[in-house]
């Protein structure tokens, strides 16, 4: 018989153990796929057999449900692709802004000497290790006072670069041989054409990488736009005021059906990505 | 030097500074917007009564309501700190996973694809699956009944006896696998020969763990205990989610969201913020002390092993 490539060389003890683990794992990761098999579910069944039948298969499997959450699927007037706009432009944009911002800044730190070019990284780690708690309520005021309340001028809030991603991107940078930049210096290409056709595309892998990990939390973060964008809202808070609604409403069907299409994307760029992500991004380094 | 070569020179200079002011001008500006000025502003707020002058107050109605044993900050603080050491309990557990998928266990490749549902999942999404999933129609509930002898279900998550429960329970089974993105970027970089030389020397898998695997990673061990003991007072569950803060169930940062929610909505936010304010002082102070005294600890074990 074959043996499985995970048992290569390894001990009797080892191959207990790693069967024993592997079986723990596939409990936990049979409960994870549940929630979704039961969002899938609850999406195609009937809001009565929703609430007295939550755990039984559906009488009839509704995926017309799946159809009607583009139409039903509206708060206080604002619709599903409302909404899904929203949740683009924030998650999108706001991504791709906040790792531009953050890459530009760690390299121009970590490659070139200037007054304080240093100062961002010992910055960034005294704000990660001691973080300053309670500055909600003024943070609140300040977005209010900008006009960022409400307003898809928020993005703004996003154009930050002293965050862990800059730590990544500085060691990406350090790591990275500077004669590349002076073969181009020779070719007669100035400090923006190093950058840009040069620096910039090598470091592709680890800005895909980060931006899809910040995409994916501002896609699936509430918190902040049901704060400041309650008139503007994305999927998760379009979601979230539906489920408040639904006393009211009784489609608990059209809300799961709207979870598992919303949750769609996301799933979907992580399988294909994982690998992308995880052998780009790491912290604290290897001893060696 | 020719004319010609100075002013090239010079040009290269100029595109100099301007490359570094587009690289540093925008997120320095953001930097002392959104974090010095919003958090100095925070520091000022601590101090401001209710009439907008400097005072204790704030800080006295804090120490007032901590004395009550039923007052919401104190059962904030318990169920924070209790998150908290259930975070800290799960640390080692956590790595183990990303361990164990590094190390190719049977179905590693699904499990690393699987594991990341809860979260790549909305978290709106996933608290309302799983109240329906611990409701009174649920088995869970049912079974929770049955054990107790209760003659009715019980609403779990509307009930101060249980609701606690059932949020860190719910906390540590989609809080399981852990950061698999940091420690299996981490574990990917060991160097195989080392690994392969150790197993032709005949190390065992627990030796090969502790003594070569574990001295490997522990920068980022030691970094992840310095970031995790900096975010004590943000330890907290889907308790907003799940009871809105009801029955029992508060946290420091369940509650100062709420209040913030309670108050966007009106111009005039009263003392609230400021209270607020004061509370996010008095939490720095023992946040960055306790943090302090783990970094020191953790510089003091980076020492003792070779580069």
């Amino acid at each position: 018989m074959k043996r499985l490539k995970s048992f290569d060389r390894k001990s009797p003890a080892e191959i207990v153990l790693y069967c024993l683990v592997s079986l723990l794992f596939a409990v936990v990761a049979f409960s994870y796929l549940y929630i979704v098999f039961w969002a899938v579910m609850s999406g195609a069944k009937t809001h009565t057999e929703i609430v007295l039948a939550p755990f039984s298969l559906p009488k009839k499997w509704n995926w017309s449900h799946y159809i009607e959450v583009f139409s039903l699927l509206n708060v206080n007037g604002h619709g599903f692709f409302e909404m899904l706009f929203n949740s683009c432009y924030f998650s999108i944009v706001g991504s791709l802004i906040n790792q531009f911002v953050t890459i530009t800044f760690a390299y121009c730190c970590s490659k070139y000497k200037f007054p304080a070019s240093t100062l961002p990284y010992t910055i960034i780690m005294i704000m990660i290790t001691l973080p300053i708690y309670g500055a909600g309520g003024a943070t609140y005021k300040l977005y209010r006072n900008l006009g960022l309340v409400d307003s898809y001028a928020h993005i703004l809030c996003s154009a930050g670069g002293m965050n862990l991603n800059f730590l990544y991107y500085r060691a990406f940078f350090k790591n990275l041989s500077w004669t590349y930049a002076e073969a181009a210096q020779i070719d007669g290409a100035g400090h923006f054409g190093v950058y840009f056709k040069v620096m910039l595309p090598q470091a592709r892998p680890i800005f895909g990488a980060l931006f899809l990990l910040c995409w994916l939390g501002s896609w699936n973060s509430y918190e902040s736009a049901l704060l400041y964008l309650p008139n503007l809202p994305t999927l998760p808070v379009g979601i979230y005021q539906f489920n408040t609604e639904m006393i009211y409403r009784a489609r608990l069907d059209i809300l799961f059906a709207a979870c598992v299409l919303v949750s769609l994307p996301a799933l979907l760029l992580f399988a294909l990505f994982n690998k992308v992500i995880t052998s780009n991004v790491s912290l604290g380094g290897i001893k060696g | 030097m020719n004319f010609a070569a100075s002013k090239r020179k010079k040009k290269k200079d100029v595109e100099l500074i301007c490359f570094i002011l587009f690289a540093v001008l925008i997120p320095v500006i953001h930097w002392l917007v959104f974090y010095v000025y919003a958090n100095g502003s925070s520091i000022v707020m601590g101090f401001t009564n209710s009439q907008g002058r400097l005072s204790f107050e704030n800080f006295v109605r804090l120490y007032e309501e901590f004395k009550m044993p039923t007052s919401s900050i104190r059962i904030a603080l318990k169920n924070t700190l209790i998150t908290y050491v259930i975070g800290l309990v799960l640390f080692i557990p956590r790595i183990l996973v990303s361990y164990f998928l590094y190390k190719q266990i049977p179905g590693a490749s699904f499990f690393r694809i699987v594991f990341f549902i809860p979260s790549i999942l909305f978290s709106v999404c996933v608290a309302m699956c799983f109240t329906r999933m611990v409701g009174t129609s649920g088995f869970i509930a049912k079974m929770v009944g049955d054990i107790l002898g209760m003659d009715r279900v019980p609403e779990l998550l509307a009930d101060s006896r249980f609701a606690n429960y059932v949020i860190w329970g719910q906390m540590i089974w989609l809080g399981f696998p852990g950061d698999m993105i940091i420690w299996g970027g981490t574990f990917a970089r060991i160097p195989n020969e080392v690994l392969e030389s150790a197993k032709i020397d005949g190390v065992t898998w627990w030796s090969e763990f502790t003594r070569i695997t574990v001295p490997l990673v522990w920068p980022t061990v030691a970094l992840k205990l310095v970031l995790t003991a900096a975010t004590i007072f943000s330890a907290t569950g889907q308790v907003f989610l799940l009871t809105g803060g009801g029955y029992g169930t508060v946290t420091l940062s369940a509650w100062q969201y709420i209040t913030l929610l309670e108050g966007s909505g009106s111009r005039y936010t009263s003392n609230v913020y400021n209270y607020l304010s004061a509370v996010g002082i008095v939490m720095t102070v023992i946040a960055v002390s306790i943090s302090l005294v783990i970094r020191k600890y953790t510089d003091k074990a980076f020492d003792d092993i070779d580069f």
